[in-house]
């Protein structure tokens, strides 16, 4: 419904009679003006403008800037005179041979193990709450949404407590055959990944219950009354309903996730787990390297950007093939 | 075993008694006797008077020992005998680098609040003051850093007549190369790069190699050995080790690229400027740190492990990386007159050592005789090599001012080995 | 090869189940439900824990005492700089919280019903801010407030911009989905009865609107309290360090017990919070229908 349909009035008579002698054209007049929905979306659209664009033209003026005498950055304003080279020197640094090129490999493995990883935690237990929690909805989404009020931080803290050499999980794991215990906060690749989908499955399970909420339940049983057994059922009709929140809890997930630092920071301070956003962070927290921190800057954007486009391609297809 | 809150916190706060004396009562005889000891030729004018001419074309001329360099004025000193203003003091300082106490101390003293806040690293805190966004007083910047500070204007030149006790200083830190006639910076503390180790943890000492440095090489301690947060120590570390201590400062890229290959050669190697906290608790067992760090190590240990499980080590012929801070003060601040009267303040030598007690590094101030800290014990004794001697200061090479577009290069290199 | 072949018949009966359907009971699924919950919860639990303890242990249980929450010296109300940090947090979400919800709001609005050109970029822009990683726009305010912005510098004002800047998305997809479900026609009934189009959007439009709002002052506050980047990037100095600032620079280190303490006292400071949101509406609409269940059911609907 446009703001160019016609009015919905059953019964024309009692329209006349509340708009008096002006009439429907009139009436027409005092629906909102088309100007009315931009102007109430202005004040969101320009904080969004001068606070999320004009830092990324910041950002670029700082990559492509120049270096003063005292080899401190100056950014550079005029996009005429941007260095171009010095923001592909960012772009090479992060392929095969690139000094950045191990850190950018790291992140797209890890993000990739821990969004598998989250997909295989965060979907049954999605699938539960959503349909088949019964009586226990209420309760178990409150759980679920726990994490949101607590600290990230708060949560990571209370890994490291566990996982000291001499913390619970050493406790727990030395009994056990073939387990050693282990120095868990020594570097280890398969702690940060851990620490990757504790921390961010939240925002994971929230769109995914969203989603499976949604989906029609006749269509399951329909589906079971033509004698299609639950595996394909699940494959063909809950998984495809599905798939545009798959899609949106996956970008919700994954993208932010690539710009973490502070998840190595705390649970490995290892060159063999240096992230991509932790050679950022560097970069940018060295006064003469902060052009390579902007320019690194910039790749990260440019890389979520791709994978953005690809997941809003995907999602309009979706919605195509629905209509 | 619990120990009662404030005991507790005086646990934290100083280190913790040895053979049977309490350590304030060391803390409070070592300043006795140690203001005894005589101050050979510690009156040297504080505001020497050579005109060394600055050559033009660099943008920083590069202080060296044998090249001593005033640097520019930039600004102008506050005038004599003008009134303290009242607080805050916003000092901006590395974390933990000086005891709460001696900060209380002046508190009280000129009743005034003192706002701390901490960076973790030389580089960030430059990054910092770089913005503009900031408006600290005191700052407390490594000498490698202090002429890039002057020409970019974040300092101001000091008024010495504020600062009387410069004269507890040693002569050659009165007049100190990098900042000659001490227009920006008084010193702070003394330290050397070393190792620092838990023996209950570690089964090898340094001695135990032909070269104390392969203890961090040896494959046997893998995933147990950390190195410093700091492009310059760590980079020059490798040098070290190779035996060429007097190219810490080098420009030369290769030499650099050959440090960070063997650093990549320590295996499961880990980065942290925490060995303080870290060694003591016994998540790093072997830590390439500096030497004050691990004289305040006692107060951070675990209920239960024996204070003389902590160890130190660095080059014994004291010819490794060594070298002193500095404090100054910004030239944004508003409160300068106060800003002196707490560098004043540190050099007096009651408040050094009641810093030292907790902080760990030694103020390179007359009246505090190494030779007595190790003697009376102020320090634990199996921590003696991490004392500095003057002698080994005179001996041991100083991270030194580099050119801008060198200090790039460590920067790059140090990224590289960060990058794994 | 007749044995396998049983077993995995076996193995697929057990997986068919939980592929399964409304009738059978979901057992596999509700383990798996209860363990990750047990995992995503119990860490919590131990760390709360070890804030009671005795001693300094933060790895193991010490004893019972409240030394690290009101004990002299190391303590959660007895640092200066804890309770200053807890001050800042609590500030900087109760603003982010009172800008960012109407904006949001109204952008949710403006973007349902708007029907033209600029349409489709505005959402995008709206979008964007959700999956960009923190540290992307921590660094670029940054950026933008040190050369650009110098007049808002860095600091309290700064760290409110960055806070808001990231929370409006929260606050329009929340709203969005409600406005979905709502439709158009309760809005035109209003005006079919005379009301301006301001009039049916206040009386009408933003009373149903009523559980999203809640839901979406609820995650604003919460995304703004649990924030660290952001804040970090653009603090000033030490007056304005937020608590999980502070819990970050302790947790590096080797933190007592008295973050253990701040930490939980902060999470009860924002389930107290999240309680009164949740039960404000209840009590404003004594009797009447629950707005506040379906500000949970909203909340959780959150998606792009």
């Amino acid at each position: 419904m446009t703001a160019l349909d016609p009015p919905r009035v059953t019964n024309p008579a009692q329209a006349t009679f509340r708009f008096g002698r002006r009439g429907i054209a009139e009436w027409r007049a005092a629906r909102p003006p088309r100007a009315l929905w931009p102007f109430l979306a202005s004040p969101g659209v320009l904080w969004l403008c001068a606070f999320f664009v004009v830092p990324f033209y910041a950002v670029l003026a700082m990559a492509g800037g120049t270096l003063d005498e005292f080899a401190t950055p100056i950014p550079e304003w005029n996009p005429v005179a941007w260095n171009g080279e010095q923001i592909l020197d960012a772009f090479r640094s992060v392929l095969p041979g690139g000094t950045n090129w191990n850190p950018m490999r790291r992140t797209v493995v890890y993000v990739v193990i821990a969004l598998a990883l989250c997909f295989v935690i965060a979907y049954p237990v999605a699938y539960y709450v959503a349909r088949k929690a019964g009586r226990n909805k209420g309760l178990l989404l409150l759980l679920l949404l726990a994490p949101f009020w607590i600290n990230y931080l708060m949560r990571m803290l209370a890994w490291i407590n566990l996982l000291q050499t001499d913390g619970y999980v050493n406790d727990v794991l030395d009994p056990l055959p073939f387990v050693d215990p282990s120095e868990w906060l020594s570097g280890r690749s398969s702690t940060l990944i851990l620490g990757l989908v504790y921390g961010y499955i939240p925002f994971l399970l929230l769109p995914l219950y969203a989603a499976l909420d949604r989906i029609d339940g006749r269509l399951i049983e329909a589906s079971r009354d033509l004698g299609i057994g639950p595996f394909r059922t699940f494959c063909q009709v809950t998984l495809p309903a599905s798939r545009q929140g798959l899609l949106a809890a996956g970008a919700i997930t994954a993208l932010p996730m690539f710009g973490d630092y502070y998840t190595q920071d705390l649970l490995s301070r290892s060159p063999r787990t240096q992230m991509l956003g932790n050679q950022i962070e560097d970069a940018l927290q060295q006064g003469a390297s902060k052009q390579l921190g902007a320019g690194l800057v910039i790749v990260l954007s440019t890389f979520l950007t791709v994978l953005m486009a690809y997941y809003l391609w995907s999602t309009n297809r979706a919605a195509q093939e629905v209509r | 075993m619990a120990r009662h809150p404030r005991e507790r916190r005086s646990a934290l706060w100083t280190p913790r008694p040895y053979g049977g004396l309490d350590r304030r009562e060391f803390l409070r005889r070592t300043a006795m006797t140690a203001l005894a000891v005589p101050t050979a030729g510690g009156l040297l004018a504080a505001c020497g008077g050579d005109d060394d001419p600055k050559p033009a074309g660099s943008a920083i001329e590069l202080a060296r020992p044998d090249n001593p360099v005033r640097l520019p004025t930039k600004g102008s000193a506050i005038a004599d005998d003008l009134p303290i203003e009242s607080g805050p003091l916003k000092i901006y300082n590395w974390q933990d680098y000086a005891n709460p106490e001696m900060l209380e101390k002046f508190e009280a003293e000129f009743d005034v609040k003192i706002e701390w806040t901490s960076f973790s690293g030389m580089d960030e805190a430059i990054q910092k003051l770089g913005t503009g966004a900031v408006d600290f007083d005191v700052f407390f910047p490594t000498i490698d850093r202090l002429a890039t500070l002057v020409a970019q204007e974040h300092l101001q030149p000091l008024n010495l007549n504020y600062i009387p006790n410069l004269k507890n200083v040693w002569p050659e830190l009165q007049d100190p190369f990098y900042d000659k006639g001490s227009q920006y910076s008084i010193p702070y503390v003394l330290w050397s790069d070393g190792i620092g180790w838990r023996a209950d943890l570690v089964d090898k000492t340094p001695d135990d190699y032909d070269n104390g440095w392969d203890m961090l090489w040896d494959p046997a301690f893998e995933g147990k050995v950390w190195v410093i947060d700091d492009d310059r120590d760590t980079l020059a570390l490798p040098i070290v080790r190779m035996g060429r201590v007097e190219d810490v400062n080098t420009d030369d890229r290769a030499l650099l690229e050959q440090s960070l290959e063997a650093l990549r050669e320590i295996r499961g190697v880990q980065i942290s400027a925490e060995a303080y906290q870290k060694v003591p608790e016994g998540s790093s067992p072997i830590h390439h740190a500096w030497s004050g760090d691990m004289l305040s190590a006692p107060g951070y240990l675990p209920d239960g492990v024996d204070a003389t499980t902590l160890r130190f080590w660095d080059q014994p012929d004291g010819r490794g990386v060594i070298g002193s801070d500095a404090v100054s003060i910004m030239a944004g601040s508003k409160r300068p007159v106060l800003a002196h009267a707490f560098l004043n303040f540190i050099l007096d030598t009651d408040n050094a050592l009641l810093n030292m007690a907790w902080n760990g590094y030694q103020a390179p101030l007359n009246a505090i005789d190494a030779d007595r800290l190790i003697a009376d014990e102020f320090f634990p004794k199996n921590l003696s090599a991490a004392v500095v001697q003057q002698s080994d200061f005179d001996a041991g090479n100083q991270l030194m001012q580099l050119a801008p577009t060198v200090e790039k290069l460590w920067d790059d290199i140090f990224r590289e080995f960060k990058a794994g | 090869m007749n044995t396998p072949a049983v077993a995995t018949r076996a193995e697929r009966r057990s997986l068919s189940d939980w592929f399964a359907d409304p009738f059978r009971r979901p057992r596999f699924l509700a383990t798996v439900t209860w363990v990750y919950l047990a995992w995503s919860l119990l860490p919590l639990l131990v760390s709360i824990r070890i804030s009671f303890n005795e001693g300094r242990s933060r790895s193991s249980f010490q004893g019972w005492s409240l030394d690290w929450w009101t004990g002299p010296g190391d303590s959660a109300l007895h640092n200066p700089d804890l309770a200053n940090a807890m001050k800042n947090s609590l500030t900087l979400g109760l603003f982010t919280t009172l800008i960012a919800t109407p904006i949001g709001v109204a952008l949710a609005i403006g973007l349902a019903r708007w029907r033209g050109y600029g349409r489709r970029p505005a959402n995008l822009l709206m979008l964007v801010p959700l999956v960009t990683p923190e540290l992307v726009m921590g660094s670029a305010l940054l950026l933008v407030f040190t050369t650009m912005f110098t007049s808002i510098g860095l600091g309290r004002d700064a760290q409110l911009i960055g806070h808001v800047t990231f929370t409006i998305s929260y606050v329009v997809v929340i709203t969005r989905g409600r406005l979905f479900t709502i439709g158009r026609d309760v809005e035109e009934a209003a005006q079919d009865l005379g009301a301006t189009p301001m009039q049916a959007i206040r009386t009408v439009l933003l009373p149903l609107l009523g559980p999203a709002i809640f839901a979406s002052l609820m995650i604003t506050f919460a995304t703004s309290i649990d924030d660290f980047v952001i804040s970090s990037w653009l603090s000033q100095d030490i007056k304005t360090e937020t608590v999980p600032m502070r819990i970050y620079q302790s947790a590096r280190k080797a933190p007592t017990p008295s973050i253990n303490a701040m930490a939980t006292m902060m999470m009860l400071i924002t389930f107290v919070a999240i309680a009164l949101a949740m039960w404000i509406p209840r009590w404003l609409h004594r009797g009447g229908n629950s707005g506040s269940d379906s500000a949970v059911q909203d909340f959780a609907a959150l998606d792009l």
